[in-house]
C-alpha cells in the first residue's frame, strides 16, 4: 500500500512512517517542518496543505491511503494559523483525497473534543456531542475538523474514512498538550480537584493509526489507553512539582511565573474528567494497547530523562 | 489535604472492628489498577479511611438500625428511598449499612447531585469513595456491570425540604424506572428514618443559595448543615421487578413509579410507627 501522511515530521507522523515502512508499505510524507534524518524509504515533500503544490502531489503520487495527522489540538501554534490549518487545511485534504482516488482516509482527531464537563457522563461513546467549546471556545476549530471528516463520510461514500479520537498521548517524543504540560518543572493543579485522566502510550497510538488503515475500519472511533489515573499520579510520575492553587489564582497567574499560558477553558481539564469508552475501536479494529498502564504513566517522565 | 483531615478524624474515632471494616472495603473493591484506583476514581485506600469514619458515625453517633437488609438481592440493583437531611447524610448511612451490616458486603454507588462536582475537595472525596454524578449514562454502565446503585428520585426537592414537611414524599422523578427496565435491574425500596431530624431546616435562604450556586441554602439549628445525633433506622423492602423495555409511554412508567413510591411510603410509615424517640430509644 502507498500511504500519504500529512504532518509527517511531527512525532506521530515520524513514528507512523517508520512503522508503515517496516510493514512493507510505501510512505509519502508531507510537512512544512523539516525531518532531517528521515529514513531513505520516506518520500518527503515540504509543502503547505493549503497551497497548489499539495494538490499536485495528491494528484500525482498515487496514494491509496491518506493519514491526516496535521490537525492541531495543542497550544503550540498561534490561534489564527491553527484555525486555518484545521479548517481549510482539513477540508482540502478530504476533498483532494476523494478526487484523486484515495480509498482510505484516516483522520487524527482528539478525545478532548468531548470537553471536561462537570455534569458530563463518564466514558462517553462516539455518539456524545463534542462539547469542549462550552467552556473552551478556542477549541472549536478542532471540533470542526473532526466533524468535517464526518461530513466527508457521506459526501464521498467511495472513500473509507476512519476518524480516531485518541486520549492524551504520553511518551518521550509526544507533543500532546498533556505531555507538554507534564514536561514542565512545575505543573499547576486546581486545589481540591484531581480528575481521572486516560492516557495512551505513543507506540500504542502509532499502532492504532496503522490498524485504522485496515479495510472495513470505518466510522468514528475513540482510542483509549490501558487505563485511567488521577492527574496527581501523572504529575508525580513525570517528576514535576505539583503546585495546587485555587482556581481563581490559577486564572490570574496564567502565563506568568513560569506557568504555561493557557486559555481559561483549558483549566476545566484540570478539574473534571474527560473519559471515553474505547470499546468500539477495540471490537471493530482489534485494537488493544500493548503498553501497560504502569509503562504508559511512566512515559510521562520519559522526555525529561532523555 | 482533605485526605489528611479524613485520616486524622478516622484515627481519632477509630471505631471497634476497624480491621474488619477495612477487609470489607477490600472485598468489594473491583478492577483496581496498579496505582490503586478503579476506572471511575474509586480508591480502596481512601475509601477505608472514609468508611472507618462513616462506620463510627453509623454505629456510635447515629446508632443506625438496619431492618430487612437481606432483601437486597445479589447482583445489579437500584436502591430507591426517601431523601432528607439537607446534605446526603442519609445516602452515606445507607451505603455504610450495605458495607458493614450486609453479608456479603456490598459497595453502593450513590448517584449524587451534579452540584458536588463544582465543590473543591468534596468532588474528590466522592470519587474516591465510589460516588458518581447521577446521570443516566453512568447508571446504565454501572448496572450493566452488576453494581448496586442508589437513587433518591426526589432529588434536591426531597433533601432540601423544610422540617414542616418532614417524612412527606416529594414528587418522584421517573428516570430510575426506565433505567431499571432497560437494564433488567430490581428496584429495592427503602425508608430512611431520622434524616429529617439530623439536619432540620427551618427555611430555605433562596438568595444565599443563588449567591453560592447551590440547589438550596437551609437555615439549620447549627447554622452550618452539621448533623445532630438523631437515632436513625433504615427499612429495606422487598425488591420490585417490572417487565418492559424502558421505552414505554409515560403513563405506564408512572404506574411503576407510583408503586415504588407507595412501597417507600409504607416503609417510612412503618419506621415512624416503630420509632420510640428522636434522639434515644
Amino acid at each position: 500500500m502507498r500511504a500519504l501522511i500529512t504532518g509527517v515530521a511531527g512525532p506521530r507522523g515520524r513514528a507512523l512512517a517508520v512503522y508503515l515502512l517496516a510493514q512493507g508499505h510505501e510512505v509519502v510524507g508531507v510537512d512544512t517542518e523539516p525531518w532531517p534524518d528521515a529514513p531513505p524509504g520516506v518520500e518527503l515533500h515540504a509543502l503547505d496543505l493549503c497551497k497548489r503544490g499539495f494538490e499536485n502531489l495528491v494528484r500525482g503520487c498515487g496514494a491509496q491511503a491518506l493519514v491526516h495527522l496535521a490537525i492541531h489540538a495543542g497550544l503550540r501554534l498561534p490561534p489564527a494559523l491553527r484555525r486555518q490549518l484545521n479548517l481549510e487545511g482539513s477540508q482540502r485534504v478530504f476533498d483532494l483525497a476523494a478526487r484523486h482516488g484515495v480509498r482510505k482516509l484516516v483522520v487524527a482527531s482528539h478525545a478532548t473534543i468531548y470537553g471536561a464537563l462537570p455534569d458530563g457522563p463518564c466514558f462517553v461513546t462516539e455518539q456524545a456531542p463534542p462539547a469542549v467549546g462550552r467552556a473552551w471556545p478556542e477549541m472549536q476549530d478542532v471540533v470542526a475538523a473532526d466533524l468535517l471528516a464526518g461530513t466527508a463520510m457521506w459526501q464521498h461514500p467511495q472513500m473509507e474514512i476512519a476518524v480516531l479520537r485518541p486520549v492524551h498521548t504520553l511518551g518521550p517524543s509526544s507533543r500532546d498538550v498533556l505531555a507538554l504540560v507534564l514536561r514542565r518543572r512545575f505543573v499547576p493543579a486546581v486545589l481540591g480537584f484531581d480528575p481521572m485522566i486516560q492516557v495512551v502510550h505513543q507506540d500504542d497510538l502509532c499502532r492504532a493509526y496503522a490498524l485504522a488503515l485496515a479495510p472495513a475500519v470505518r466510522g468514528v472511533y475513540n482510542v483509549a489507553g490501558p487505563g485511567e489515573v488521577p492527574l496527581s499520579i501523572l504529575i508525580r510520575a513525570s517528576g514535576a512539582r505539583r503546585i495546587a492553587l485555587p482556581e481563581a489564582v490559577i486564572q490570574r497567574l496564567r502565563g506568568r511565573f513560569g506557568l504555561p499560558h493557557v486559555e481559561p477553558g483549558a483549566i476545566e481539564f484540570l478539574k473534571h474528567p474527560c473519559l471515553v469508552d474505547g470499546s468500539r475501536f477495540a471490537r471493530e479494529a482489534g485494537y488493544a494497547p500493548q503498553r501497560s498502564l504502569v509503562e504508559t504513566v511512566k512515559a510521562a517522565g520519559a522526555a525529561r530523562e532523555s | 489535604m482533605l485526605d489528611r483531615a479524613v485520616q486524622i478524624l478516622s484515627d481519632l474515632v477509630d471505631p471497634p472492628g476497624s480491621q474488619e471494616i477495612e477487609a470489607r472495603v477490600e472485598r468489594v473493591s473491583r478492577d483496581v489498577n496498579a496505582f490503586g484506583y478503579d476506572r471511575w476514581g474509586f480508591s480502596p485506600e481512601a475509601a477505608k479511611k472514609i468508611v472507618r469514619l462513616a462506620a463510627w458515625l453509623y454505629r456510635r453517633y447515629f446508632r443506625v438500625q438496619a431492618h430487612g437488609i437481606k432483601n437486597v438481592p445479589a447482583g445489579r440493583g437500584v436502591l430507591v428511598g426517601n431523601h432528607s437531611s439537607q446534605l446526603a447524610y442519609d445516602g452515606m448511612l445507607v451505603a455504610t449499612a450495605m458495607l458493614i451490616d450486609a453479608d456479603p458486603p456490598r459497595a453502593v454507588r450513590a448517584m449524587i447531585e451534579k452540584f458536588f462536582q463544582h465543590v473543591p475537595f468534596a468532588n474528590v472525596l466522592m470519587a474516591r469513595s465510589g460516588q458518581l454524578t447521577g446521570l443516566p449514562e453512568n447508571c446504565r454502565r454501572l448496572l450493566e456491570q452488576d453494581e448496586l446503585i442508589m437513587i433518591f428520585p426526589e432529588g434536591a426537592r426531597g433533601s432540601g425540604k423544610t422540617y414542616w414537611h418532614r417524612y412527606q414524599l416529594e414528587r418522584f422523578g421517573t428516570g430510575f424506572v426506565r433505567l431499571a427496565l432497560q437494564t433488567r435491574s430490581p428496584i429495592v425500596p427503602f425508608g430512611f428514618i431520622g434524616g429529617e431530624e439530623i439536619c432540620p431546616s427551618f427555611g430555605n435562604l433562596a438568595p444565599l443559595a443563588r449567591l453560592l450556586g447551590t440547589p438550596y441554602a437551609p437555615l439549620t439549628p447549627l447554622l452550618l448543615p452539621l448533623p445532630l445525633p438523631a437515632k436513625c433506622a433504615i427499612y429495606f423492602g422487598e425488591p420490585l421487578r417490572f417487565a418492559g423495555t424502558g421505552d414505554e409511554e409515560d403513563h405506564e412508567i408512572e404506574g411503576h413509579v407510583a408503586e415504588v413510591e407507595a412501597s417507600v411510603r409504607r416503609l417510612v410509615e412503618r419506621g415512624l410507627s416503630e420509632r420510640k424517640g428522636i434522639f434515644f430509644g
